[in-house]
């Protein structure tokens, strides 16, 4: 397993980012009371517990340091997304929900996945001079 | 020139409340397409009882903006609704997914700006609509894009430094799309 040696780096704060969101996001599934002008994901149960558990591996890769536990946090959900969609053809729904969920899952599964091959000691050299 | 306020923002001048504050703007525009896509329901979009994507399409007919615009979506698109509606769907929730976490973001910026158009075209003149919603749309993309905002608490602000080192023709590709 890959681990990093040092301070954590943009890429492991990310991680921890993201799977703070995906858990926080998540909570849409206790959605359904809200007024519409508020419920911006629908999600369901299945898709919800995929959010938990891939936020807190995500979480976890970011503190530790572990790409590895990162891709697999990444592969999890962006595969969620892809049979979402394929669902959403075949009219049954694995995540629960609707195409928000599709969205929501494979944003943050896209997000961990490019971050997982981006070595954890690389320098950040903030850009300069570009608009 | 200011030092980064965070290793997680590539954008040199920018205060962290700043960047905080376009974060929000990416994000909060990425859930405006995400609750927007749900209501894209295939197979049919609609075309069955005459609403959801099918309904507000045809408004482009039913009160045309640009008559132009109005000829293709009654030729092409309302008969094939089927594929446009997964074109609209994929485009719509790619726009949630990728200006959600902030990755390519003024290439998925200049996407906002184009479907912004297109609702626009499609709904501007329809009854009880508000105009200043689609100008509105047009513009945060707008903002979006010329302050780069996927740089600020965004993927690309993790990873635009890599892509800068690299000669690859792939991080050359990330570095203006980002």
């Amino acid at each position: 397993m890959s681990r990093a040696s040092g301070t954590a780096s943009a890429a492991d704060r990310g991680a921890i980012l993201i799977g703070v969101a995906a858990i926080a996001l998540a909570g849409f599934v206790f959605g359904g009371p809200l007024p519409i002008e508020f419920r911006f994901v629908d999600i369901g149960p299945g898709g919800a517990g995929l959010l938990v558990a891939s936020g807190l591996l995500s979480i976890v890769s970011g503190v530790t340091r572990r790409r590895l536990l990162r891709s697999i946090a990444g592969a999890l959900l962006t595969v969620g997304a892809l049979a979402q969609i394929v669902g959403l053809a075949l009219s049954i729904r694995p995540l629960g929900g609707d195409a928000s969920a599709m969205a929501v899952v494979g944003g943050l599964g896209i997000g961990l996945l490019s971050l997982s091959p981006n070595p954890s000691t690389h320098p950040h050299v903030p850009t300069k001079g570009r608009p | 020139m200011s030092a980064a306020v965070s290793p997680s923002v590539d954008a040199p001048g920018v205060t962290r409340a700043s960047a905080i504050m376009l974060a929000v703007l990416r994000c909060g525009v990425a859930l405006m397409w995400i609750q927007n896509v749900a209501w894209k329901v295939p197979p049919g979009f609609g075309r069955a009882n005459n609403n959801g994507l099918y309904f507000w399409a045809s408004q482009a007919v039913a009160h045309p903006v640009f008559p132009p615009y109005s000829a293709f979506i009654k030729a092409l698109v309302l008969p094939n609704i089927e594929i446009f509606g997964w074109f609209t769907l994929l485009v719509e929730g790619g726009l949630g997914a990728f200006l959600l976490i902030g990755l390519a973001t003024r290439f998925w910026a200049v996407v906002g700006i184009g479907q912004t158009v297109a609702i626009t075209l499609s709904v501007l003149f329809a009854p009880h609509e508000w105009q200043w919603s689609y100008y509105l749309m047009g513009l945060a993309h707008l903002a979006i894009f010329v302050t780069a905002a996927g740089r600020s608490y965004g993927v690309d602000g993790v990873l635009r430094g890599k892509w800068l080192a690299s000669s690859g023709r792939f991080s050359r590709l990330m570095v203006r799309l980002s």
